[in-house]
C-alpha cells in the first residue's frame, strides 16, 4: 500500500471555521484525457440528442445554482455571472459548432465540444480587453460543466460522501453554490485570494475555506484525510493520531469558543492590567461593511479602493469614487474609516491608458504611489472623492508604498492642491483629515524617524514588509519556506517603525496579515501598537487574545525576544508562552 | 441576406462597461427573440448577435461605433428593439 505522509500546506484563509474530512478532488483539468472516438453514421442523431442533453441538465443545474444564490441576498451579485452561464450554455453559435463538428466529422460530443471550445479560446485570446479576455474562464467552467454531464460525471452524479473535503484546482461559482452543505465540510483550492468567488461564497454558506494554497489539489490525493483551518489558513493532509487527536481537542473548544466571542465581539480589547488596544477591520468592497462591524471592529483600519477601478474599461469618475466612500464613512461613523489610495500596479491600467509596457516585476515596478505620482489627474480625482466623502463622517487618507521622503511631501502638495480646488468651489470637507503613510518599504522604515515628522499616522503593511526586507516572493514555492514574520529582521524593523512613531507623538497601527494572527498579538502588544486592523473573521480573536495578556508581560516576552537570533527560535518560545500561559485553543501551527 | 434589402442601423455603446458579459447577454437574449438573423458589425468583425460568446469577442467599450443589421420577416421590429437597448445601455446607466 501506498505510504501516505503528513503534508503542512499554507494558503490564504478564505472562509473562517475548522474542518477535518476526506478529500474528494474536482479537477478541472481532467477534461483533456477524454478521447477522440469516431461514431458510426447512424448513430450521429443519437450523438447530438446526447449533446442536447447535456444542455438540458447543464441549464437546469445552473438555473438551480442561480435559485440558491437568489434567495440568498448577500450574493445576489453573483446571480449575475450564472445568468451569464445559462446564455452560454444556450448560445446558438456554440451550440450549433457543437453539433455541426459531431456531424461533419462523425466525432463524439466530448471530441466536437473540446475543439468549440478551444476556437471560442483562440477567439478570446486576441481580445485586447484584460476583463473580457477573463471572460475565458466563465467559457470553460460551462464546457466543463457540459463535459461532466456528456460523460455522466455530473456534479449531482459526483460521488460525495458524508464529511468531505472539497479540494480542486479552482471552483466555479456554480459548482459552490450547488454542493450539498448537508455533506461538505469544507474547501481547500490551489488558486483565488479572499476576494475570489469560492472564498466570497464559502463565507455566505459558512463553510471553512482555504484558498490561494499553490498544488493542493497536485499533493491531496481523494480520500486522504484533511484537516481544513479556514482561520490560519493551514490544511493538514494526512495528520498523525497526536495531529488528530490534537484538532478534535482544539475543534471543539473552538466551537464553544467562537459562539462566546461572537458574543464579546461588540466589547472592547482591554489587557489583564487595564490597556485598551483599538481593533480595527480590513474593508475590500462596501457590501462587506455589515459583516465587519458585526464581528466587532472598532472602524476600518483599511479600506482598499482598488475594486473601483478594476473591471472597468475607463478611469472611475470623482462621483464613483465619492458614493463609494460616502457609504462606508457613514455607516462606520463614529468610528473612523481610514481609506488607502489606489494600491495597484500600473500594468493594470494598460488598457485604459494604453501606453504602459509590460513590466518585468511589477511588486516593484510602476505601482500605488509611484503610479499616481505619474499619472496626477487619476490620484486628484481618487483624493476629490475622499476628501468629499469626509464631510460625511470620520475619515482618513493614507498613501500605500511611501518609499521615500520626496514622494511623501511630493502626495501631500497634491492633495493640498485638491483641497484647494475644493475649497473655492466651495464643496465641503473635513478640514483635518488625518493623513497617514502605509510603512511597507524597507527604505521608509529605515527612515520612519524622519517621514514620522510628516504624517498624522502610519499603518504597518507586514505583507509587503516581510517580502522585501527578506527579499523573497512569497508566491514562489521555492522561496516562500522563509517568509517569516517572526524573522529578528522583521521585528527590529517593527519596533524601529513603531518607536519612531512614538517619539513623533503619532499612533501607529498594523494592517497586515501578522495583525490578523492572534499567536503575534502578544509580540505586537510589547512592540507597542496602538491599533491592529484585520479581516473581519480575525477581529473576535485578535481581540480575545488581548484581553487573556498583560502588557507587562508583553514587553517582557519582546524582551526575551530581542535577545534571540532565529525566527525558529522566535517562535517556539512565543508558541510555548501562548500554549502553557494563555491556553489559547485557536490555531494548528505546525509547531 | 440581400443586400440593399438588410435592415441596418448605427449606434454608439453608450454604457460605462462597454459589450461585457451583462450586456451582451442582455442584448444576445432580446435578439433570441426575433426569428431574423442578427448580426452585431464592429470595425471590420461582424458576429451574431444571439450568441453572447460572439458579442463578447467584439470587446466593444464605451464609445463604440457598431452597426446592427436584422434579416428576416421582424427585421423592422428587431432593429428598433435592439438599437433601443444599446442606446439605453443595456438597462445599466
Amino acid at each position: 500500500m501506498k505510504e501516505k505522509y503528513v503534508h503542512i500546506l499554507h494558503g490564504i484563509p478564505a472562509s473562517a471555521g475548522i474542518a477535518k474530512g476526506k478529500a474528494v478532488l474536482i479537477d478541472r483539468r481532467k477534461i483533456e484525457r477524454y478521447p477522440r472516438i469516431r461514431i458510426p453514421s447512424e448513430a450521429l442523431d443519437d450523438e447530438i440528442k446526447r449533446f442536447d442533453d447535456a444542455v438540458a441538465i447543464s441549464h437546469s443545474q445552473v438555473a438551480d445554482a442561480k435559485k440558491k444564490l437568489e434567495a440568498n441576498g448577500s450574493v445576489e451579485k453573483h446571480a449575475f455571472i450564472l445568468e451569464t452561464h445559462l446564455m452560454m450554455l444556450t448560445d446558438p453559435v456554440f451550440t450549433g459548432r457543437v453539433k455541426e463538428l459531431i456531424s461533419r466529422d462523425l466525432i463524439n460530443a466530448e471530441w466536437a465540444l473540446k475543439m468549440a471550445l478551444r476556437e471560442i479560446e483562440e477567439s478570446f485570446s486576441q481580445i485586447e480587453n484584460d476583463y473580457i479576455r477573463s471572460r475565458i474562464t466563465d467559457t470553460s467552467f460551462v464546457g466543463e460543466r457540459l463535459l461532466r454531464n456528456l460523460t455522466g460525471r455530473s456534479m449531482g452524479g459526483f460521488h460525495i460522501p458524508g464529511d468531505t473535503i472539497i479540494v480542486a484546482h479552482d471552483l466555479s461559482p456554480a459548482d459552490t453554490a450547488l454542493m450539498n452543505k448537508e455533506k461538505i465540510l469544507g474547501f481547500a483550492t490551489d488558486v483565488g485570494g479572499q476576494t475570489s468567488h469560492t472564498a466570497i461564497l464559502a463565507r455566505s454558506l459558512e463553510m471553512p475555506a482555504v484558498v490561494g494554497l499553490g498544488d493542493a489539489s497536485g499533493i491531496i490525493n481523494p480520500g486522504d484525510v484533511v484537516i481544513l483551518d479556514g482561520i490560519s489558513g493551514v490544511v493538514i493532509v494526512n495528520p498523525s493520531e497526536i495531529q488528530v487527536s490534537e484538532y478534535e481537542r482544539r475543534a471543539k473548544s473552538y466551537i464553544s469558543f467562537e459562539l462566546k466571542l461572537k458574543e464579546k465581539a461588540g466589547g472592547p480589547a482591554i489587557t489583564r492590567d487595564g490597556h485598551q488596544i483599538k481593533v480595527e477591520g480590513n474593508l475590500e468592497f462596501k457590501d462587506e461593511i455589515k459583516t465587519v462591524i458585526d464581528h466587532g471592529a472598532e472602524g476600518i483600519g483599511l479600506y482598499r479602493t482598488e475594486f473601483i477601478y478594476l473591471n472597468h474599461k475607463d478611469m472611475p469618475t470623482e462621483e464613483e469614487h465619492f458614493e463609494a466612500y460616502k457609504e462606508v464613512v457613514e455607516a462606520v461613523s463614529p468610528h473612523n474609516t481610514i481609506i488607502r489610495t489606489l494600491d495597484l500596479g500600473g500594468d493594470k491600467f494598460y488598457s485604459a491608458l494604453g501606453e504602459l509596457t509590460k513590466e518585468m516585476n511589477p511588486a516593484m515596478g510602476l505601482r500605488a504611489i509611484r503610479f499616481c505620482l505619474k499619472e496626477v489627474n487619476v490620484f486628484k480625482t481618487q483624493l476629490r472623492g475622499i476628501l468629499r466623502a469626509s464631510h460625511f463622517g470620520n475619515a482618513s487618507i493614507m498613501f500605500p508604498m511611501i518609499s521615500g521622503m520626496e514622494e511623501l511631501l511630493k502626495a501631500k502638495e497634491i492633495l493640498e492642491e485638491t483641497k484647494g480646488d475644493l475649497r473655492k468651489k466651495g464643496i465641503p470637507f473635513d478640514e483635518d483629515i488625518p493623513l497617514g503613510i502605509m510603512i511597507e518599504v524597507p527604505s521608509a522604515a529605515a527612515i520612519s524617524d524622519l517621514l514620522a515628522g510628516e504624517a498624522d499616522f502610519f499603518s504597518i503593511g507586514t505583507n509587503d514588509l516581510i517580502q522585501y526586507a527578506l527579499a523573497i516572493d512569497r508566491k514562489n514555492e521555492y522561496v516562500n519556506y522563509l517568509y517569516e514574520p517572526l524573522h529578528p529582521a522583521v521585528v527590529r524593523l517593527i519596533k524601529f517603525i513603531i518607536d519612531s512613531a512614538h517619539n513623533a507623538g503619532i499612533p501607529v497601527s498594523m494592517c497586515g496579515e501578522m495583525a490578523g494572527q492572534p499567536m503575534y498579538t502578544p509580540v505586537l502588544l510589547g512592540l507597542g501598537i496602538d491599533a491592529l486592523s484585520t479581516n473581519a473573521f480575525a477581529i473576535p480573536h485578535v481581540k480575545e487574545m488581548i484581553r487573556r495578556i498583560d502588557l507587562t508581560r508583553c514587553k517582557e516576552i519582546l524582551s526575551r525576544i530581542l535577545d534571540m537570533k532565529t525566527g525558529a527560535e522566535i517562535k517556539t518560545f512565543l508558541t510555548g508562552e501562548i500554549g502553557e500561559r494563555l491556553g489559547q485553543p485557536l490555531t494548528f501551527e505546525d509547531s | 441576406m440581400v443586400y440593399g434589402r438588410v435592415k441596418e442601423s448605427k449606434v454608439i455603446i453608450a454604457n460605462e462597461l462597454g459589450l461585457h458579459a451583462r450586456a451582451a447577454g442582455v442584448f444576445a437574449r432580446e435578439a433570441g427573440r426575433f426569428s431574423s438573423d442578427i448580426v452585431m458589425m464592429k470595425d471590420s468583425m461582424r458576429v451574431n448577435g444571439k450568441s453572447i460568446m460572439d458579442l463578447l469577442t467584439l470587446a466593444a467599450p464605451k464609445g463604440s461605433d457598431i452597426i446592427i443589421a436584422a434579416d428576416g420577416d421582424d427585421e423592422g421590429v428587431a432593429i428598433e428593439a435592439l438599437t433601443s437597448i444599446v442606446e439605453k445601455g443595456f438597462g445599466e446607466e
